[in-house]
């Protein structure tokens, strides 16, 4: 079963077509990541998946049902969708802000139970945000903010969990703890991951699949080894690069060449 | 300290603040009212004291206390809905709305509840879907405020210019539009109080759904609500609550900005308090500025509307200048 089957689907906003014709699928149980320079809409592509927006023409099938047939709640508890810039409420604690994740399985009758408070709980320590729970997320820094969102997402139980540059504004230290909790996320608890990430190199490392796109279309996918390379790079970022093999886990890693003669004398400082 | 004492504890204040400020606000005025007289309350006694409470005290006391809480809670609502600390019914034009449709109602020689109501309502609605169109944008705070505030000032100079041109029809609205809880029908007040009653619980209802919404349009959905549905009600209820607050007191300016903001300070984020809260904090405050308003000038009354609008100008230009971060996003 693919977690996502797209066809001849049409993406964009404003009567404004950002994507045509997109006919692929998202692996179920795989760590996917959606590749594309900037603007090419991979981020539209994204949250068009997690329902944030219409889509424009063609159809797409969530775990083989169109995905406009899930009722709202019954889709939250089915996949999570952490957005690339989250403000809290000011005031709101760590574990006040998960608790939110449990939104998809209340109802006016049913209020927060006790399965609610051991989601809550789970997705805490996963995140190793125990700690963190009755400190203001106003407070936190910006990789344990992160962890939090990512937190209230878990809460979600949700089988999918779809992230937008999760990594974006983290030194590299954080971006590492965060993509191995992606990574922990898909192998221990068998979740699928799509997320969308402009980091190539970690891009490789952690996903099983990349979608590329470039040209309004999928150009090329495949598990990093098989989509990476020198044409690859022109192709879709316009960059002239030296592919070479990361030395610790064997996966592509590019080398850009720079557009200026760097070894030119510098000016004489004064 | 406000972090200490629990919300519901709070809460109760709130709510045994209100007969205290009824209280005084029966005896406080040019005619002397004693205690005697407000325990005599009921009794057929005809004497000076009983026909200004009968006539007068009680009905802008309960005025007040309504108007107070539809507005507190309308203002609540639409900054949760537009995540702008600055919207409220009157800077978001929509009580200008309601008057300029009422005038206009009043003007064409309408004058039952009904009409008066429903022109309110009519007025409302027209003046939000305007704000809501000419800031539609994006959505960027700073647009929607001057949209709110120039389209509530184009409303207003409508309703001054009809006035002016027909002064000796209009002498009933004349006194209305200045924003006052006196002189009010008990009628009305019997008239709009279930409906008011309804429209409120209602916000309470919805309580989850506008806590879940404050953590953003996307996550909100992500987490399986139907946004736009919830914003449509509560912006609905919001529009409602302002034109019966309208309907029963004129234009009055503040309450619904300055409330939420005392709520929010009061109860942080325990959110059905901060609901609540903002609905008796609405109330407190207007029947407050009234008591104010009878005592600054005495024996001269000053309508609450200018009371407020002396107060609430002074927070709006403090909310605008101290949160420097508002008109950044």
């Amino acid at each position: 079963m693919n977690t996502f089957d797209l066809q001849q689907v049409v993406i964009g906003y404003d009567q404004k077509m950002v994507l045509e014709d997109l006919t692929f699928s998202i692996p179920h149980g795989k760590i996917t990541v959606l590749l594309g320079a900037n603007g090419c809409g991979k981020s539209t592509l994204l949250s068009t998946l997690a329902r944030q927006r219409d889509v424009l023409g063609g159809t797409i099938a969530f775990r083989d049902k169109p995905l406009d047939a899930y009722r709202a709640k019954e889709a939250a508890r089915l996949m999570a969708f952490m957005p690339q810039v989250n403000v809290a409420p000011d005031g709101l604690t760590v574990e006040q802000l998960v608790r939110f994740g449990r939104y998809p399985y209340q109802t006016f009758f049913k209020r927060y139970s006790e399965d609610d408070e051991r989601a809550v709980e789970r997705a805490l320590a996963f995140t190793d945000t125990v700690s963190l729970r009755d400190t203001l997320v106003s407070n936190l820094s910006g990789g344990q903010k992160q962890r939090v969102w990512i937190a209230l997402a878990l809460a979600q139980e949700s089988e999918t969990i779809l992230l937008d540059e999760p990594t974006t504004y983290l030194d590299m230290s954080h971006q590492i703890e965060i993509l191995d909790l992606m990574y922990r996320l898909n192998r221990l608890e068998g979740k699928t991951i799509i997320m969308v990430l402009h980091d190539l190199h970690l891009a490789c490392r952690y996903a099983d699949h990349i979608i590329a796109l470039a040209g309004g279309n999928v150009y090329r996918q495949g598990s990093p080894n098989d989509v990476v390379d020198e044409d690859f790079m022109q192709d879709v970022f316009g960059l002239k690069v030296v592919v070479t093999e990361d030395p610790l886990y064997g996966t592509p890693l590019c080398i850009p060449y720079s557009h200026y003669e760097l070894n030119e004398k510098r000016p004489p400082t004064t | 300290m406000s972090k200490m004492i629990k919300p519901w504890i709070k809460l109760i204040a709130l709510i045994i603040a209100l007969p205290i400020l009824s209280y005084i606000s029966l005896r406080v005025g040019v005619i002397p009212v004693g205690h005697t007289d407000v325990l005599a309350l009921g009794s057929d006694a005809s004497s000076q004291a009983m026909i200004a409470l009968n006539d007068n005290r009680i009905p802008r006391t309960v005025v007040a206390l309504l108007v107070g809480s539809v507005l507190g809670l309308a203002g609540l609502l639409f900054q949760l809905v537009t995540r702008n600390p600055l919207a409220s019914p009157d800077i978001l034009a929509v009580n200008a709305g309601a008057s300029l449709a009422i005038v206009l109602v009043t003007l064409f020689g309408f004058s039952s509840i009904a009409s008066f109501t429903s022109a309110a309502l009519v007025g409302a609605f027209i003046a939000g879907v305007i704000v809501y169109l000419l800031s539609a944008n994006g959505g960027n705070v700073m647009y929607m405020t001057l949209a709110g505030a120039s389209l509530a000032a184009l409303f207003s100079s409508f309703t001054q210019s009809i006035i002016a041109y027909e002064e000796g029809a209009l002498d009933e609205v004349l006194f209305w539009l200045t924003g006052s809880v006196a002189g009010r029908s008990l009628a009305l007040v019997t008239t709009l109080l279930p409906w008011m009653i309804v429209a409120s619980l209602c916000v309470l209802l919805i309580s989850k759904e506008l806590e879940t919404l404050s953590l953003g349009d996307q996550v909100a959905r992500s987490l399986g609500q139907n946004v736009g549905v919830i914003k449509f009600v509560a912006v609905t209820l919001a529009v409602v609550l302002s034109a019966f607050g309208v309907a029963l007191a004129g234009p009055i300016a503040f309450v619904g900005l300055l409330a939420p903001h005392l709520a929010r300070y009061m109860f942080g984020t325990a959110f059905f308090a901060r609901l609540a809260g903002s609905a008796l904090l609405g109330s407190v405050l207007l029947l407050s500025a009234d008591i104010f308003g009878r005592l600054v000038l005495f024996p001269r009354e000053v309508t609450v509307g200018v009371v407020l609008a002396v107060i609430g100008g002074a927070f709006f230009i403090y909310l605008v200048s101290a949160r420097q971060g508002v008109f950044k996003s």
